[in-house]
């Protein structure tokens, strides 16, 4: 079991999630945030910060959302730490209103 | 003159002095801190709230030991503010000081009974299977038929899931071996779960809830299923509790029938959950031993007694008063603005900061605390040009004092070498640790400095 970040995070990218992260576990490229499954504690801090539900315990996952499982693995080996909270991406009031969050 | 280095102390080392020392080390680059801390052990309720049996969420310690070993942090385990050294002594070896010293106090119903023996707190029995150096002593007697556990959150949950969860697997946790040898005399068969609200106000997450289920030797009943009205299965307090009801919903639904008995039921007899709702207690009964709780629903004024031999109530807790500052308020958070703490005319306490549950109250979970942490760690840094204005020189030295006082030196260092003696003991017993106890085993296990 683990915690993932699924697609609604892309033309978000609010990251009110890793102020609350208790181990740095988020990793992101400019367009979205992944977590890396090694360090997350499933401690789920993060679920209710995300403004448009982007997070999720695998557990919850949907079948058609578990490709998200593999893919924070994957992604998060190779990017940066994000820390920081940062600006959201200019898309994320659209993409918030589009998903209805 | 050379600029003045700030000096800031933080009491409690447990997340949120954690993370309130990684802020200050971060945004100030030239701040001493140090971190103080009661116990021998630092890591707060990492070590000794969170359930023995939940070890992936204690990795988060090795941030907390990578915040320690900073060249600007220094760790004093084993020492108390307000016994061993006074708030006046911090203050005067301090530009300001932080208070993250929790809410260790387990509330009480203030119901007869309640100091009847095998009544206990939630900090009482969660501090003893944590191995607590304060509640060590309590030794619960698990050799009785039932239990009765008061509260609806995920405290509750945590001391109802080590009460029924199969022995090998608490073996395998990091319950002291003391303790252990308690829960294996354990005669447990059957739990009652205390909530005083409706079914759809529990306070306990659905993935609690689910751990607790999951176990294959527990099935969880709901005596009074029949009763709920269509309002009541329909009415939840939160999208959680919503998720909470709608399975348990489905359980009642289900029937008691489809729970496959345990594998092995020598291991692991199949134990009973029972929740009950609307079950308020009103006292705790029995002629010097306890018998029952005797509860009454708000809703219908009915009474029933719940048979027990042991009973946990898990309630809430406030925070310990800290000699020397400003009191908590009602609700037991300490008064404050953004983590400046407030006299009690909401006037501020010139150096004096708070973060963690002293100052939220005791809700949210370890990351909680950072952003929490980071807060106050702001508020700090805004506050500092004015603190270092005021004194650019404390007149204590911390080294200083803790000499002249012949206090403990337990530093990161230290714990260091405490936590390999702890991780190879416990893999001699094939678990993650084996706990030392008290300030004393701490002590020995250094030998003379």
């Amino acid at each position: 079991m683990t915690h993932v970040v699924t697609d609604n995070c892309l033309q978000c990218r609010y990251t009110e999630c890793v102020t609350v992260c208790p181990v740095a576990c988020f990793r992101g490229d400019g367009t979205r945030l992944f977590i890396d499954p090694d360090l997350c504690v499933d401690c789920g801090a993060c679920v209710p910060m995300c403004p448009v539900h982007a997070i999720a315990d695998s557990f919850d996952l949907e079948d058609a959302q578990q490709i998200w499982i593999g893919v924070n693995a994957e992604q998060s080996k190779r990017l940066p730490t994000v820390r920081e909270r940062e600006t959201p991406l200019p898309t994320a009031a659209e993409r918030r209103a589009a998903l209805g969050h | 003159m050379p600029p003045t280095e700030p000096r800031i102390s933080i009491v409690g080392a447990g997340p949120s002095g954690f993370y309130v020392a990684e802020a200050l080390l971060q945004a100030l680059p030239d701040c001493r801190v140090h971190l103080f801390e009661r116990s021998a052990a630092p890591h707060g309720l990492v070590r000794y709230g969170v359930a023995p049996d939940h070890q992936k969420l204690k990795q988060v310690a090795a941030v907390f030991d990578g915040i320690a070993a900073h060249e600007r942090l220094r760790l004093h385990a084993g020492v108390e503010i307000g016994r061993d050294l006074s708030m006046a002594d911090l203050r005067a070896c301090s530009h300001a000081v932080v208070l993250c010293h929790g809410a260790a106090l387990g509330r009480s119903l203030g119901i007869p009974g309640e100091d009847l023996p095998q009544v206990f707190g939630s900090a009482d029995f969660v501090g003893w299977y944590n191995g607590h150096a304060d509640h060590v002593h309590h030794g619960p007697d698990l050799a009785v038929a039932s239990a009765a556990i008061v509260g609806n959150g995920n405290v509750a949950l945590d001391v109802c899931r080590l009460l029924v969860r199969s022995f090998d697997d608490l073996a395998a946790s990091d319950i002291p071996q003391p303790m252990l040898q308690s829960f294996r005399r354990r005669g447990i068969r059957e739990v009652h779960l205390l909530g005083r609200g409706a079914p759809g106000g529990v306070k306990f997450t659905f993935k609690e809830l689910r751990q607790l289920a999951d176990l294959p030797n527990v099935r969880i009943r709901l005596p009074q299923a029949g009763e709920f009205t269509e309002a009541q299965w329909d009415q939840a307090d939160s999208p959680e509790a919503r998720r909470v009801l709608q399975w348990l919903r489905a359980q009642h639904a289900a029937g008691p029938g489809d729970v496959p008995e345990a594998a092995d039921p020598a291991s692991a007899p199949l134990l009973t959950v029972n929740l009950w709702f609307h079950a308020a207690p009103a006292a705790f009964v029995g002629d010097g031993a306890l018998r029952g709780v005797r509860v009454r629903s708000p809703v219908s004024g009915a009474e029933w007694e719940v048979p027990c031999g042991l009973a946990v109530t898990c309630v809430g807790f406030a925070s310990r008063a800290v000699a020397g500052a400003p009191g908590s308020d009602a609700s037991g958070r300490m008064r404050h603005r953004a983590g400046q703490v407030l006299d009690e005319e909401g006037r501020e306490v010139p150096g004096l900061f708070v973060a963690g549950w002293a100052k939220r109250g005791p809700s949210g979970i370890i990351g909680t605390n950072r952003a929490c942490g980071y807060e106050t760690a702001a508020t700090l840094q805004a506050a500092l040009p004015e603190l270092l204005g005021r004194c650019p020189s404390p007149s204590a030295d911390v080294d200083a004092l803790l000499q002249s006082r012949r206090l403990p030196r337990l530093g990161h260092a230290e714990w260091c070498r405490l936590d390999a003696h702890e991780r190879a003991q416990g893999a001699a017993l094939g678990k993650p640790r084996e706990k030392l106890l008290s300030l004393d085993d701490a002590l020995r296990i250094l030998g003379p400095a």
